[in-house]
C-alpha cells in the first residue's frame, strides 16, 4: 500500500502568529505522524503564488492590527485559488485575525473597513473592550455531547448570517461576541474560531475530524487509529471543570 | 498638596500595614491603596522628599533584575536606598514601598523603584526621576494588554511626559525600545556590542520585525536573541544606535558570564544571557546617578542576580539546583538555551500556573522552542507541574519529549520528588512561573544555601 501523505498549508506564519496559534500546526503534523501519515508543512507568505488546490489543509492564526491588514490585501489577492480550494475540499481552519477575514467584512472602531474575502456569511466590528479569558463551547455538530475548550482574547464582534452555522455553543466565555451565545463557524470543510493558541492539543477529537476531512481528498473512507489522549483529556477536562462554574454565560 | 492629607495618608498606611503583619501578611500592596485613597498626590510628595535620586525601571522583562542590581550598586556607594524589592509595581505598591522606606526625619535617601509598562505614566511626572530604565518588550501576558504595539504605545507615551531633568536608559539592540525615545530628552543606550556566545534563530519568537517608523522589515547583521540585534531599516533612518554602554566580548565562564565594558571585565553568576542586559541597565543608571567609578568596577566583578532569576541553590548538602522565571517565549527559550549548553546531565522541573499574576493564558508554552532539548543527551527527565501541568506536558509530548516526562500537580511535592530521584552528578532545572516562584525559593533555601548570597 502507498503511504499516505498530508500536504498542510500554514498561511502567513510570520505575520499572524502573535498568540501561539502555531502550536495547532504542530498538533496536526505530529497527530498524523503517529498514524504512519507522511506530513509537509508548506509555510505561505505575502506574494507567494501558492496554488492553494494543492494542500489538504490550510490554516491561519491572529495577528496584530498591522499584520491583519497586510494580510488582507494579500488573501484578496489569493481570493480565487482559497475558493477553488474549498471547492476541491480543502480543510481549512483558521483563528481570530484570518477567522473574521473570511467574512464579508470587518469594520474597525474608527469607522475604517477591512474588506474580507466573502467566502463565508459574516462580519465583524471591532469593540472597545476586549473579549479575554478561557472559554468552552458545545460542540454540537460532530454529533455528540462533546465540549471544546480554549483561551479568546479579541476585541472584534463577529455575527454570523442565515447562510452559517456556529461551530459551538458558548457555555463559559464570550464567543463571537458575547451577546448570541456562539462561537466560531462551521460551514462544511471551512472552520473559524476566537479560541486562540494550542486549541487543537486540548481539543483531540476536534483534531482528528480535521485530520479525517482532510485525507478524505486522498482516500476513500479514511480511518484514524486511536491515539493514548489522557494527557490531552486530562487538560481539556481541567479548564471544563474549572470555567464552567466561573463562566460568565 | 495638603500636608494634613499627607501625613494621614501616610499614617493610615503605617497602622494598615501593621495590621496586616498581625495577620501574617506581608502587605505590599494595601497600605499604598490606602494611602493613596486618603491622598490622591501622594507621589508628589515623595518626587520632592526625594530631589531627583529616584530611577524607575520598566519594560517585559528583567525589572526585578534591573533594579536588584542597581540598589546593590548604590547601597555599595553608601547611599540609603528604597526599593519595591519584591515586585509590586502597580502605583500601590510603589505607595507602599515608599512610605515603609522613606524616613520622616530627612537625610538622603535615593529610590530604585520596578514599574508595570502600564503604571509608568502615572508616576513619572510626580516622582521627578533622575533615570528611567527600559530594559525590552517581548510578548507578555497578553491577556492583560492584548497586543505587544498597546504595551509600546503605553510606555512611549509616559517617557514623552518624563521631567527635563530626567535622563532616559534604554536598550539599543531592541527595536521596539529604541523606537519610543522621546524627543528632545537625554538618551543614553546600552547594548552588546559582540559575544563569543553562539545564537541559533531556529524557534525564536521575534515581536518587533517591523520598523515602528516606516512598517519595513527591519534587516538584522548581528543577532542576539529574541528580536535584539544589529537592526537597520531598509527604508527610513531608523537603525540601531551606537551604545553608550558597550559590552564585548559576552562569553560563558565557569558556569557564569563575563563581559568586557569600558576596559573593565564583569563577572555575573549566572548563565543566562539576558542578565548582561540586565547589568548593562544597571550599570548605565550607577553612572547617571554618579556612583563612584571604582565602586562600579568592583561591583561589576561578581553581579549577582538572585531571587529565582536563574539561581543556583545548593541543597541537602551538595545537590545542585537552578531556579528560573519563566513567564514569556523568548525569557523562556533563553533558560531553555541555557539549559541545552549544560555539560553536566539534568533533571527538570517546569512550574506552569494560570493565576492572575501568572497570566491567566498559557498558550504561551506553544511557541517556546521546546524541541531544542530533545537534541540534548543531558536531559534525563522532566516532570510537569502546577495548575497547568496537563497542558504543561502536553506540550512536552508534542515536542518529542513524552517518554521522559511525568505529571505532579502539586508544585513543591514535585520538586522534593525530583530532588528525592536526583542522581548526585545532576543539576535540577527548576522552571516556575511567577506565583509558584518564591514558595519554590524559600522551600530549597530551607533545604540548604543559595550558592552565591543575593
Amino acid at each position: 500500500m502507498l503511504q499516505l501523505k498530508l500536504k498542510i498549508g500554514y498561511l502567513y506564519s510570520d505575520l499572524l502568529e502573535v498568540y501561539s496559534d502555531r502550536g495547532n500546526v504542530t498538533v496536526l503534523q505530529k497527530r498524523a505522524e503517529w498514524r504512519g501519515i507522511e506530513v509537509e508543512v508548506d509555510r505561505i507568505t505575502i506574494g507567494d503564488n501558492a496554488d492553494l488546490t494543492d494542500y489538504d489543509l490550510l490554516f491561519s492564526g491572529g495577528g496584530e492590527d498591522r499584520e491583519q491588514l497586510l494580510v488582507a490585501e494579500d488573501l484578496l489577492r489569493k481570493r480565487e485559488s482559497l475558493f477553488k480550494a474549498v471547492e476541491s475540499g480543502t480543510v481549512i481552519l483558521t483563528i481570530c485575525g484570518s477567522y473574521q477575514l473570511l467574512g464579508h467584512y470587518f469594520e474597525t472602531i474608527g469607522g475604517n473597513r477591512i474588506e474580507g474575502v466573502g467566502l463565508l456569511d459574516l462580519y465583524t466590528i471591532g469593540g472597545k473592550k476586549r473579549l479575554v479569558g478561557n472559554a468552552v463551547g458545545k460542540l454540537d455538530f460532530l454529533g455528540s455531547d462533546l465540549t471544546l475548550v480554549g483561551y479568546e482574547n479579541h476585541s472584534g464582534r463577529t455575527y454570523l448570517g442565515p447562510g452559517v452555522t456556529p461551530l459551538a455553543q458558548v457555555v463559559a466565555g464570550f464567543g463571537n461576541n458575547g451577546e448570541d451565545g456562539q462561537e466560531g463557524v462551521a460551514q462544511g470543510n471551512v472552520f473559524g474560531t476566537y479560541l486562540h493558541g494550542p486549541l487543537l492539543s486540548k481539543n483531540p477529537v476536534f483534531a482528528d475530524h480535521l485530520l479525517t476531512m482532510a485525507l478524505a481528498r486522498r482516500t476513500e473512507n479514511p480511518r484514524l487509529q486511536p491515539l493514548d489522549d489522557s494527557w490531552e483529556l486530562r487538560a481539556h477536562d481541567y479548564v471544563v471543570k474549572q470555567f464552567m462554574q466561573t463562566g460568565r454565560r | 498638596m495638603q500636608t494634613w492629607r499627607v501625613w494621614t495618608a501616610i499614617y493610615a498606611a503605617k497602622i494598615t500595614k501593621r495590621l496586616l503583619s498581625l495577620l501574617g501578611r506581608k502587605g505590599t500592596t494595601l497600605p499604598g491603596a490606602v494611602a493613596l485613597r486618603i491622598c490622591p498626590d501622594l507621589l508628589n510628595y515623595y518626587g520632592k522628599k526625594l530631589a531627583g535620586q529616584v530611577v524607575l525601571v520598566t519594560g517585559t522583562n528583567g525589572k526585578t533584575t534591573t533594579s536588584n542590581l542597581l540598589t546593590n550598586f548604590l547601597r555599595k556607594d553608601g547611599r540609603n536606598v528604597v526599593s519595591n524589592s519584591l515586585g509590586a509595581n502597580l502605583i500601590q505598591g510603589i505607595a507602599a514601598a515608599l512610605i515603609e522606606g522613606v524616613s520622616g526625619s530627612g537625610g538622603k535617601q535615593s529610590a530604585v523603584l520596578e514599574v508595570d509598562e502600564a503604571t509608568i505614566a502615572k508616576v513619572i511626572q510626580p516622582l521627578k526621576p533622575s533615570a528611567v530604565i527600559v530594559t525590552n518588550f517581548f510578548r507578555d501576558q497578553m491577556d492583560r494588554y492584548g497586543e505587544v504595539d498597546t504595551v509600546v504605545n503605553m510606555v512611549g507615551d509616559a517617557l514623552q511626559l518624563s521631567p527635563a531633568e530626567t535622563t532616559v536608559i534604554l536598550n539599543a539592540d531592541d527595536p521596539l525600545v529604541s523606537s519610543i525615545a522621546p524627543d528632545g530628552k537625554k538618551v543614553l543606550y546600552y547594548g552588546v556590542q559582540s559575544s563569543d556566545i553562539d545564537m541559533d534563530e531556529q524557534g525564536e519568537v521575534r515581536d518587533g520585525k517591523f520598523c515602528r517608523k516606516c512598517g519595513s522589515t527591519l534587516h538584522y547583521s548581528l543577532y542576539h536573541y529574541g528580536q535584539l540585534g544589529f537592526f537597520k531599516c531598509p527604508v527610513c533612518d531608523f537603525q540601531r544606535r551606537i551604545p553608550d554602554q558597550a559590552a564585548e566580548r559576552v562569553r560563558l565562564h565557569e558556569g557564569g558570564i563575563r563581559f568586557d565594558l569600558d576596559g573593565s571585565t564583569g563577572f555575573l553568576h549566572s548563565p543566562a544571557f539576558y542578565n548582561v542586559y540586565n547589568a548593562l541597565a544597571a550599570i548605565t543608571a550607577a553612572k547617571v546617578l554618579g556612583v563612584k567609578q571604582q565602586v562600579v568596577e568592583r561591583e561589576m566583578q561578581g553581579l549577582s542576580t538572585g531571587l529565582g532569576r536563574m539561581e543556583r541553590i545548593v541543597t541537602n548538602g551538595n545537590q545542585d539546583t537552578m531556579l528560573a522565571l519563566v513567564k514569556n517565549p523568548t525569557g523562556c527559550n533563553q533558560v531553555l538555551r541555557v539549559v541545552s549548553q549544560m555539560e553536566k546531565p539534568v533533571d527538570m522541573v517546569f512550574i506552569l500556573n494560570d493565576r492572575y499574576a501568572d497570566g491567566t493564558d498559557v498558550s504561551w508554552i506553544w511557541d517556546t522552542h521546546l524541541e531544542r532539548l530533545r537534541e540534548q543527551k543531558c536531559l534525563r527527565r522532566i516532570v510537569a507541574a502546577g495548575t497547568r501541568a496537563h497542558d504543561m506536558a502536553v506540550r512536552f509530548k508534542y515536542a518529542g519529549l513524552g517518554d521522559i516526562t511525568t505529571i505532579c500537580e502539586g508544585d513543591l511535592e514535585a520538586v522534593d520528588r525530583a530532588l528525592g530521584e536526583l542522581p548526585a552528578d545532576h543539576t535540577l532545572f527548576i522552571l516556575s512561573t511567577y506565583t509558584s516562584l518564591y514558595a519554590v525559593r524559600d522551600h530549597l533555601l530551607a533545604k540548604g544555601r543559595a550558592a552565591v548570597e543575593a
